[in-house]
């Protein structure tokens, strides 16, 4: 199925704006005093509303227009409790950590994760560490995001897959390294407005088709009755994995680092708290609405060939064509709001967390702008040339990376912040326990002891080597330490 | 981010520390209740038993659309009311 001329019209207007938005963000950041606390946090300015939905659409990502809703297609039902960790993001991701964090992040200077983890526990290996995980699984989490995105211009405009990556890679790093974080950050209230207002238009469209939800519900359990009850069909959720699920799509959040760090732009606690509720309704009324538009969808077109195509194709055959245009951008604006955040990240890992603190600890302004400058285009330039030849498991790669980075870090950003016991050593190997944990049972034949997830696992893991080893090793200094829990 | 005057009152890592008990305690009891609900109303179950209320299977409605409508307004509640610290 093709875009009809004007859709594609629609769509190209919308990243003329982007690319125009970024040299806005541009002018406004030549003036800077200190370049990297601009670049990579805005200078700490950002009220309620932009920090909201940078930070729901950096958690959120292409999958969430392209394989979200082909799970919630597939597999009816059962897939809000599927997805019903989504309603602990705004009270865990934010209100939790959000004081302790951005007030830490502010008083130390950092401007990534790993400056959190390097500041709290005085360990520059701990930063090393967790800059060269990032770094690899951010790598491979923005590839899938790339090819996400080249997919729909290749099915839907027409463009040759390698044509599409390409230009997709040029609008994407152009206008993170033109924009920085505030390029990134108005581009994303302008793209997050477009994702949610999509998702509220397409759900009423979707529901009036089918005749309203009691009719969609009827429609279901007459093509099967397993999109009704759980768990649904396949065998797809059993209870702990419908449990491990709430940790992998809820909890994991407060330690992806592409999120986490939109804390650490956040102006005040009034911008904090704000934030923390919009986001929890933000992503309410976002996943609802894109659940009932799935169903709806189901109960209207029974069978696809490739699920993964069901929104575009919604969009395309019940939505008008401008309409169709703006609303094909949403799963656009969520590739690009992750990867560019990815992407800042990335760079901000091999910049500060590499470059800067081991290599040239005294770098002037000049030569830290010129290596984030670098960073950034490099990073674009390997996950482009990656994406020309997709490997052929890269989603569970990305599955992998999330649980990945929660494994790792939940429990040292926890036990760190919140618990006056946390040793340098306790930290460095919770962070790195909770990571094999998750290798090895990854690599095992049945990943899934007792049914659950290995990130559950690797939780535990990480929890109990950082209480352990804490209580035998050295701490740190004491006057440090009351200073820091005063 | 700037200092607010509450906080230079109270201990800023007091009033972290509090934040972060409230906030993981009701994750984990939100977690816990929509599993428990869903089971009990939903798994297992025949479809023939399973009530539709207002087109939603009810296990769905009691296990997941309330806990997850009650969840967002406990955090709209508490962000915007209860959390201290608000002046600008």
């Amino acid at each position: 199925m093709r875009a009809s001329p004007v859709t594609l019209m629609v769509f190209v207007c919308y990243f003329v704006v982007l690319i125009g938005i970024s040299f806005y963000a541009y002018y406004k950041r030549k003036n800077a005093k200190n370049f990297s606390e601009e670049y990579y946090v805005a200078g700490r300015s950002f009220g309620p509303w932009i920090v909201a939905f940078m930070w729901a659409t950096s958690w959120t990502s292409g999958g969430t227009f392209i394989g979200t809703p082909a799970v919630y297609y597939a597999m009816g039902w059962t897939a809000l409790l599927w997805q019903a960790g989504a309603g602990v993001l705004g009270m865990i991701g934010m209100l939790a950590i959000g004081r302790r964090i951005s007030r830490f992040a502010a008083e130390h200077n950092c401007v990534t994760l790993p400056d959190l983890f390097v500041e709290r526990f005085q360990s520059r290996l701990m930063g090393i560490i967790a800059a060269i995980s990032i770094l690899v699984f951010g790598v491979a989490y923005m590839v899938s995001q790339y090819i996400a995105a080249a997919r729909i211009l290749e099915t839907f405009i027409g463009i040759p897959y390698m044509w599409a990556i390409i230009s997709f890679a040029v609008i994407v790093g152009l206008y993170t390294t033109i924009g920085g974080i505030r390029g990134v950050a108005y581009n994303t209230l302008l793209q997050g407005i477009v994702m949610l207002g999509g998702s509220i238009v397409i759900a009423f469209i979707m529901v009036k088709a089918a005749g309203g939800l009691p009719e969609i519900t009827r429609q279901l359990a007459q093509l099967d009755p397993n999109l009704i009850t759980p768990p649904g069909p396949k065998n797809f959720l059993p209870l702990p994995t419908a449990f491990s699920t709430f940790f992998i799509l809820g909890v994991a959040v407060m330690a992806q680092p592409h999120v986490v760090t939109r804390i650490f732009t956040v102006k005040n606690m009034m911008s904090l708290k704000r934030s923390g509720a919009l986001i929890s309704l933000i992503t309410l009324v976002w996943f609802m609405s894109l659940f009932v538009s799935a169903l709806a969808a189901r109960a209207l077109i029974p069978q696809i060939d490739v699920p993964d195509r069901i929104f575009p194709t919604i969009v395309l055959q019940y939505t008008g064509s401008v309409l169709a245009g703006i609303l094909l951008s949403a799963p656009f604006a969520a590739v690009m709001s992750t990867v560019s955040s990815l992407i800042i990240s990335t760079s901000g890992a091999i910049m500060k967390d590499i470059y800067q603190r081991n290599f040239n600890p005294n770098a002037s302004e000049k030569a830290i702008k010129m290596t984030s400058y670098i960073a950034t285009i490099a990073i674009s330039a390997v996950v482009m040339v990656l994406s020309f030849n997709p490997p052929k498991f890269l989603q569970d790669i990305v599955m992998f990376a999330i649980s990945g980075f929660a494994a790792s870090f939940t429990v040292p950003i926890i036990l760190g912040f919140f618990w006056k016991g946390g040793t340098p050593m306790g930290g460095l190997l919770s962070m790195i326990s909770g990571f094999v944990t998750l290798l090895v049972l990854y690599a095992q034949p049945n990943p899934n002891p007792f049914g659950f997830n290995p990130l559950v696992w690797g939780l535990v893991v990480s929890a109990v080597v950082m209480v352990v080893v804490s209580k035998v090793t050295k701490p740190n200094d004491s006057a440090f330490m009351e200073k820091i829990f005063e | 981010m700037q200092k607010t005057s509450t906080e230079q009152g109270k201990s800023s890592y007091a009033l972290s520390l509090k934040e972060f008990k409230f906030a993981f305690s009701t994750t984990m009891i939100y977690i816990l209740l929509s599993c428990a609900i869903s089971y009990f109303l939903g798994y297992n179950k025949p479809v023939e038993e399973i009530t539709i209320i207002w087109g939603i299977p009810s296990w769905v409605l009691f296990g997941v659309v309330i806990p997850w409508v009650l969840m967002v307004l406990l955090t709209i509640v508490y962000g915007f009311f209860v959390m201290e610290g608000d002046e600008k």
